[in-house]
């Protein structure tokens, strides 16, 4: 008998708690709130009402071909955005100076276009085109675009309803073309290029993390006697250079003949290499010879019987 | 200049004096390029088992100075992809781009929810054995992700959507539950029977 009291009390409880629920968020309450015990007076309202301000009704693109990815650097990819302005009061009260469209991702350098061209008008429609630059380093990923524009009044209208996709690119290119070492001996040690660094610059939109730019190295063998070389194993790479970090094995990266070797923390950042400070969209490279062996003779020494050494991304 | 990599080292076996060797290590050829695609790791190649997509990856050679030839391969996933292009060398053209084509196909018994990694390789391909350069290599990742029907990829769980298992186990424990306290209270009804008795 008394389960059947605590049941049957339970259930009631939990009905009157579901009216409640449904009460308060059906809004039934809402009026209590504006109960205040103030008498009611009479009040005087200006109202300010606007006719016709505009409404951008589309924003499309033309020439949007970039989801497979930008043109690589130094080049920049153009890209033509379209919007529709419409007016009920006729297109006359529209600022036409100030149609402008963006492009914008998380994380990403805003690209804008604060002049678009009036393309056509027809009736109470607009038609303008934009142009926007977009940079090599311009990340991967889908991109918001914004539309907007004023009318004579300045009334400020926007449409953020439209997006595209940027793929992704992976590239890059080095330079200079040589390295030289002036003089050396044979059996000497911790040789540095003289003209390096080799600069790697990232020309796409994807950074290269620490161990991803890697090194396949061959053998110099002696044109004349190839049973002695350079070889690829006393070679070392690094990122640094200053009191020989390139030839140390602390900050350097000893070559492998024939095997991959990631150059110890050299990277490359996604963004504006033209800075050229070594470090934007941009890796130093530095050579040394760390062993010349003492069998070494008086003979030319390349890749000639080997393949070529490689840089490659990844 | 030679046009080769070369270092030469004349060695004049002298003990107590220094030998000079000049070495120059000329490198006569090298080649930028860039590979793109409509796929990296935040937005993966989506496909179901069992099911063939061809997609397209881009070659471009607009930063370099001269034309390039490329050696393409899939290095890694291969089981999965094959570039099914005519040839695997590609000739690219300064200031051009070329579309290459992969042929990604799914086993039937690859699980909804798994990850793959297709791995395609290009390397600039240098000319005459006695030349040496610098050769550029890209690997070109394009992440993989396994999809139902319906473009879904929770890992099933028995054969059935994460969302149906989950409901199904608190339905049947929400069960045991009532189960245990209507055994309780009728326990306690037999007991109280018993004592008045």
């Amino acid at each position: 008998m008394r389960e059947r009291k605590i049941g049957v009390s339970a259930i009631i409880l939990m009905v009157i708690i579901i009216i409640i629920t449904i009460l308060i968020y059906g809004g039934s309450f809402d009026k209590l709130k504006k109960i205040t015990g103030y008498a009611s007076t009479t009040q005087t309202v200006g109202l300010n009402i606007t006719v016709g301000v505009p409404i951008i009704t589309t924003v499309y693109n033309n020439s949007i071909n970039v989801v497979s990815g930008l043109t690589e650097g130094n080049s920049d990819t153009n890209i033509t955005l379209n919007f529709t302005v419409y007016n009920t009061a006729g297109t006359g009260l529209i600022n036409h100076t100030t149609a402008q469209i963006n492009v914008t991702r998380s994380g990403q350098a805003v690209r804008i276009n604060t002049s678009c061209q009036r393309l056509a008008t027809a009736s109470n429609y607009v038609n303008y085109t934009c142009l926007v630059k977009l940079w090599w380093w311009d990340g991967a990923g889908v991109w918001n675009v914004t539309a907007s524009i004023k009318d004579n009044n300045s009334n400020f209208v926007q449409n953020g309803s439209s997006t595209f996709s940027l793929g992704a690119t992976t590239g890059f290119v080095l330079g200079p073309t040589n390295l030289t070492w002036s003089s050396i001996g044979s059996g000497a040690i911790n040789q540095t290029a003289t003209n390096d660094p080799i600069i790697l610059n990232n020309t796409g939109n994807v950074g290269i993390t620490s161990e991803n730019i890697l090194i396949n190295a061959t053998n110099l063998r002696g044109e004349t006697t190839n049973t002695i070389a350079l070889w690829a194993e006393n070679f070392s790479v690094g990122f640094a250079t200053g009191t020989n970090a390139e030839c140390s094995l602390s900050t350097s990266t000893i070559m492998n003949r024939t095997v991959w070797a990631a150059i110890n923390i050299a990277n490359l950042t996604a963004g504006n290499f033209t800075e050229n400070n070594n470090y934007t969209g941009q890796e130093a490279l530095y050579f040394c010879l760390r062993l010349a062996g003492s069998e070494l003779t008086s003979q030319a020494y390349s890749t000639s019987n080997e393949s070529t050494w490689t840089i490659k991304i990844q | 200049m030679d046009n080769k990599n070369t270092m030469r080292i004349n060695k004049k076996p002298k003990i107590g004096i220094a030998i000079l060797i000049g070495i120059v290590l000329f490198i006569n050829s090298v080649f930028a390029f860039a590979v793109s695609s409509a796929y990296w790791q935040d937005n993966p190649l989506k496909i179901m088992p069992g099911e063939t997509k061809e997609i397209k990856i881009v070659l471009q050679n607009m930063a370099g100075t001269e034309n390039i030839t490329l050696k393409g391969k899939i290095s890694e996933g291969d089981d999965i992809a094959k570039i099914i292009d005519s040839n695997d060398i590609y000739e690219i053209p300064l200031g051009t781009k070329k579309e290459i084509n992969i042929k990604v196909t799914i086993p039937e018994d690859y699980k909804v929810g798994e990850n793959y990694t297709i791995k395609a390789s290009f390397t600039t391909v240098t000319m005459g054995g006695g030349s040496f350069g610098f050769g550029s290599s890209i690997d070109k990742t394009i992440p993989i992700l396994i999809v139902n029907s319906k473009g879904e990829f929770k890992k099933e769980i028995f054969g059935m959507a994460p969302a149906v298992f989950y409901s199904i186990i608190i339905i049947l424990a929400l069960l045991i539950v009532l189960i245990i306290i209507f055994l309780i209270i009728r326990r306690r009804k037999n007991n109280q029977k018993f004592k008045r008795r």
